[in-house]
């Protein structure tokens, strides 16, 4: 999933300081797992908002409402009523969700109140872990199921760097090396021998290299 | 100087039913607090402790049993965590986050709820009213 985090009241605030009819707009998918945007939260940053505004002697008045899924049209079409409402919309999806209501909602100020981090999962709750890169070209086959791209903090391709002590990266004690968990893994699965087999250079214009990416499923198109 | 108008603080008290509530229902009355009974103080959620804040309160209590004591094993841990939760965001909000409290407590001290009721209450006075409460 998506795993974003939201950002500091004080900032929202700023983004919305002029407006006084707003929409915070929630999404039950990703961010509701990672409890970043979900109902929970939008209630907890309108009535945060709500406090901070009359704190201040400038009352707001916040509609609420958390839809399937910001990153689709079909859901994000649910809003029309409420979003005729307001002067802004603050929404509480990932960066993906944010512009799909922008550029349904053209004509209303769209901010983001989530800061979005990484394609993670929930270690334990509480705890998200990024885990893949969005690389484009999945080589997970080749490492033991332990992604490189997102585990190494250089994303290196051929083994650890000299950063690698007992098992941690240079970059933090609290980061593992992601080469020693892909040797790790190898060894305990008996397929050591991946390592030495010979790989091209990875394909980068797949990845972020080759701009803005589009999947086309011409088959599932009417 | 004119004279200080006089404060009387709303309190909303959040008491598990297992023990702020029934040794709240023993202390009897006490003045200026709202008494919410909740099956198990885990059960109350930021969203509740804001909305008491929303809804004019000045003060806010969430009574738990005593550790180990919970009935439904972490509900009061759980509880004081989100207590914690909402003080940062008072904090974040700008108003003192004392004024969102935890006690644990069992069901027959009623004499200590009293105590935790007014204590509370007497922080609250002098801190004042919460600036532009949203609701008298």
């Amino acid at each position: 999933m998506i795993v974003a985090e939201r950002k500091h009241l004080k900032e929202i605030q700023g983004l919305v300081s002029d407006q006084d009819r707003i929409l915070i707009v929630g999404c039950q998918e990703c961010v509701t797992v990672c409890m970043a945007g979900g109902e929970r939260e939008v209630g907890i940053l309108a009535s945060s908002l709500r406090l901070a505004r009359s704190r201040e002697g400038k009352p707001v008045e916040i509609l609420e409402q958390t839809i399937h899924r910001q990153c689709d049209f079909e859901f994000v079409d649910e809003l029309k009523d409420k979003v005729e409402g307001v002067d802004c919309i603050i929404s509480m999806a990932c960066g993906v969700g944010v512009q799909f209501v922008a550029e349904r909602y053209v004509d209303r100020w769209v901010v983001p109140a989530l800061n979005t981090k990484f394609a993670g999962g929930t270690k334990e709750i509480g705890l998200w872990e990024e885990r893949c890169g969005l690389c484009g070209e999945c080589i997970l086959y080749l490492t033991g199921g332990v992604c490189p791209i997102a585990r190494c903090s250089k994303s290196l391709l051929n083994g650890p760097c000299g950063g690698s002590q007992k098992g941690k990266c240079e970059v933090s004690e609290d980061i593992d090396c992601g080469w020693q968990l892909i040797y790790d893994r190898l060894q305990e699965k008996g397929r050591l021998d991946l390592l030495f087999e010979f790989q091209p250079p990875k394909d980068w214009s797949v990845a972020r290299d080759g701009g803005p990416r589009k999947v086309v499923r011409e088959d599932v198109m009417l | 100087m004119g004279a200080v108008p006089k404060f009387d603080p709303n309190l909303v008290v959040f008491a598990c039913s297992h023990s702020g509530a029934p040794a709240a229902r023993t202390a009897g009355e006490v003045p200026e607090v709202h008494l919410i009974e909740v099956p198990c103080s885990g059960k109350v959620d930021v969203i509740h402790l804001l909305k008491a804040f929303e809804d004019g309160a000045d003060g806010v209590l969430v009574l738990g049993c005593f550790k180990e004591a919970c009935r439904y094993l972490e509900g009061n841990l759980r509880a004081a965590k989100r207590v914690g939760y909402v003080r940062s965001v008072l904090e974040e909000v700008g108003i003192e986050p004392e004024r969102v409290q935890f006690q644990h407590l069992a069901p027959d001290m009623a004499q200590r709820f009293r105590e935790l009721a007014l204590q509370l209450a007497g922080k609250i006075r002098a801190m004042g009213p919460i600036p532009g409460k949203v609701k008298a």
